[in-house]
């Protein structure tokens, strides 16, 4: 025959396992409805970012950064081009004394 | 009595456990469609103005402290060109909307990586400025 100690600690067993499955239960679900970042909340966070955008200043719909489009210095003159320009100076002072 | 304790102390570790292993997902069917990192960013950018608001609110609270001490001046300067509605790149705040925007306009793997920086920035932005004893209230 079972002692007293026997059956309080099989009643003890009892009871931890069903506290387990039950809190076990009611956790995952908890976890499973916290663990979705709903549409209302996104849409919260959207909202106040477009708020933000607006209070410091920043266009609505901001245009995606561009690298700046290096502008390329003008080449020296190659001798030739130089002794053209030289001879296009010279013809236009005797066009025009 | 002392199993008892240990039988429930097992029962909140175990708890505890399935707590640590559940990370947030985004509902799909919501604005960001499932983009975890745009979420962030948006969420680091509210972050951000809040530590803008609380610094500018501490500033005002404490003008003798902010008066004295350089440091603090020079950070409450910087705020406030953040907050003068002229976009420069430079600026944290406005890097990342930029790293935002151009994330939105085309999800590559630049604009990802670029995206998390200007992330790692402002969160390294916002501890500078809690480290004025602003309280975390999120």
């Amino acid at each position: 025959m079972a002692s007293k100690t026997d059956v309080e600690n099989l009643l003890l067993a009892a009871d931890v396992a069903l506290t387990l499955a039950s809190l076990a239960a009611s956790k995952i679900e908890e976890l499973r409805k916290e663990g979705v970042i709903t549409t209302d909340e996104q849409s919260a966070r959207l909202t106040r970012v477009e708020e933000i955008r607006k209070k410091v200043g920043l266009p609505p719909v901001a245009p995606v950064p561009t690298m700046p489009v290096p502008v390329p210095a003008p080449a020296d003159p190659t001798p030739a081009e130089e002794a053209e320009k030289l001879k296009d100076a010279a013809e236009s002072q005797v066009k025009n004394p | 009595m002392n199993k008892r304790i240990i039988a429930y102390l097992s029962v909140v570790a175990f708890l505890a456990s399935i707590s640590g292993c559940v990370t947030r997902q985004l509902d799909p069917s919501g604005p960001y469609h499932g983009d975890l990192i745009l979420y962030q960013a948006d969420g680091v950018i509210v972050d951000l103005d809040t530590a803008y608001d609380e610094f500018e609110a501490l500033a005002a609270r404490n003008p003798g402290f902010f008066g004295s001490n350089e440091k603090a001046a020079a950070l409450l300067d910087r705020i406030k060109i953040e907050r003068d509605g002229i976009w420069e790149s430079n600026e944290v705040l406005a890097s990342l909307f930029m790293a935002r925007d151009a994330y939105i306009h085309a999800r590559d793997g630049t604009s990802h990586s670029n995206l998390r920086l200007a992330i790692q920035a402002a969160r390294a932005f916002i501890m500078e400025i809690k480290a004025y004893g602003i309280e975390d209230r999120r």
